[in-house]
């Protein structure tokens, strides 16, 4: 099992912007790809927006199964701030809800074209 | 036209954060866009009050037509309202300065009017660290509230950066007005707007500003490529939640919608004029 601050991926203490969440998301989702577990803090982070976690944790649950996001993912150090678990946990259940959609939408074109 | 005549003249005694307030200076500048390489006045000799905050309008406005029209704007101002803008730091963006103010706020009821690029996520955060709430009018607010309300406001800044396709400044201002325990805090930018890109993601369903603007806080939707972004669109809805628990009121205007959110109620108005870009104005309550 893997233990990583945010701070140190992204290179700030503050978690604002889309295109931060993003470098986010490519670090976590080679570990996802391998299938090992990932702990990440939010110690040391200072600010946190809908847009960084949408773009990092909304993400990844909208690009692999959310099941497995689950199990691999862990996010700890958000005891502090009971605003950015909630921002977390509306990131992973609109991620959750575009892989739903976009699973339907594969199986409709599959059975269109077959 | 001689040097005098371009002059145009605001006679409402008093301009508010509201839509009324907003609609006057938008009368200004659509009179003003119509001329180019020259000078035009901004009579406000008879206005008698207005609400500080309101400078991130003026100067976005300012900024507008001088790049694209390359008219450059001089504002009288009445004497019961010009000390504010001296201590707010208009007057220093109106000289040229940008945001270096060397005037000191004696009364500490101004949040400076502060220009940033629309990538300056940090600075912003910077801002309001430095400048927003370490303001005397938010001393007694717990430290819960000050951090939500960060959260808030940083996610309005990250919405332009996200949305608003533009380049151009993102200028802030805010007032505290300790008699009324209020705080105003306004945020314009002068990017396209919440339709052009409501519109097509809705297929033409959404097709006014009014409705762009009440799509986008409902919480669910966004225009952002989610491909690249994740899903999302739950920013503004947080803050018209906070809004709407707290007694404050939340306003978004955008080309020719003005759409006020308090008390769980929504007014809709009409602009005459539209506005070029948007506009977020947060009114804090019982601070």
């Amino acid at each position: 099992m893997s233990n990583m601050f945010l701070k140190e991926i992204i290179g700030s203490s503050s978690a604002i912007s889309p295109r931060t969440g993003q470098i986010a998301y490519s670090y976590v989702s080679a570990f996802i790809e391998k299938d090992e577990v990932i702990t990440i803090s939010f110690v040391g982070i200072t600010e946190c927006t809908s847009a960084f976690c949408n773009s990092f944790v909304g993400k990844l649950y909208m690009n692999y199964d959310p099941s497995k996001v689950d199990t691999l993912l862990i996010i700890t150090g958000l005891e502090a701030n009971p605003i950015w678990d909630n921002k977390i946990h509306n990131a992973r259940l609109l991620g959750s809800n575009e892989n739903v959609r976009n699973v339907r939408q594969t199986n409709i074109d599959e059975l269109i074209l077959s | 036209m001689s040097e005098q005549e371009k002059k145009y003249s605001i006679y409402q005694s008093s301009l508010e954060t509201n839509h009324i307030g907003v609609s006057e200076f938008l009368k200004f500048y659509n009179w003003a866009k119509q001329y180019s390489y020259t000078k035009v006045t901004l009579d406000l000799l008879s206005v008698n009050y207005i609400d500080a905050n309101l400078s991130a309008i003026i100067i976005s406005l300012v900024h507008k037509l001088k790049i694209e029209r390359k008219v450059w704007v001089y504002i009288e101002f009445s004497n019961s309202t010009i000390s504010v803008f001296f201590r707010n730091g208009l007057m220093a963006h109106l000289q040229g300065k940008g945001n270096d103010n060397d005037i000191y706020d004696n009364r500490q009821s101004t949040i400076a009017l502060t220009a940033f690029s629309p990538s300056e996520d940090e600075q912003f955060c910077s801002y309001l660290r430095n400048h927003f709430f370490a303001h005397r009018g938010l001393a007694d607010v717990s430290t819960t509230v000050k951090s939500s309300l960060k959260n808030h406001y940083i996610e309005v800044f990250t919405n332009v950066g996200l949305h608003a396709n533009t380049s151009l400044p993102v200028f802030t201002c805010g007032q505290y007005f300790p008699e009324k325990k209020q705080l105003r805090f306004t945020l314009v930018d002068l990017g396209e707007g919440f339709l052009p890109k409501i519109h097509k993601a809705t297929n033409g369903k959404v097709s006014d500003d009014k409705s762009a603007i009440i799509w986008a806080t409902e919480g669910i939707n966004t225009t952002k490529d989610i491909a690249v972004f994740g899903p999302g669109g739950t920013g503004l809805k947080e803050i018209k939640n906070y809004c709407n628990n707290n007694n404050g009121s939340f306003h978004i205007c955008s080309g020719l919608g003005y759409v006020n959110m308090l008390n769980k109620r929504t007014i809709e108005n009409n602009l005459t004029n539209p506005f070029p870009g948007s506009i977020v104005n947060i009114i804090m309550r019982n601070i």
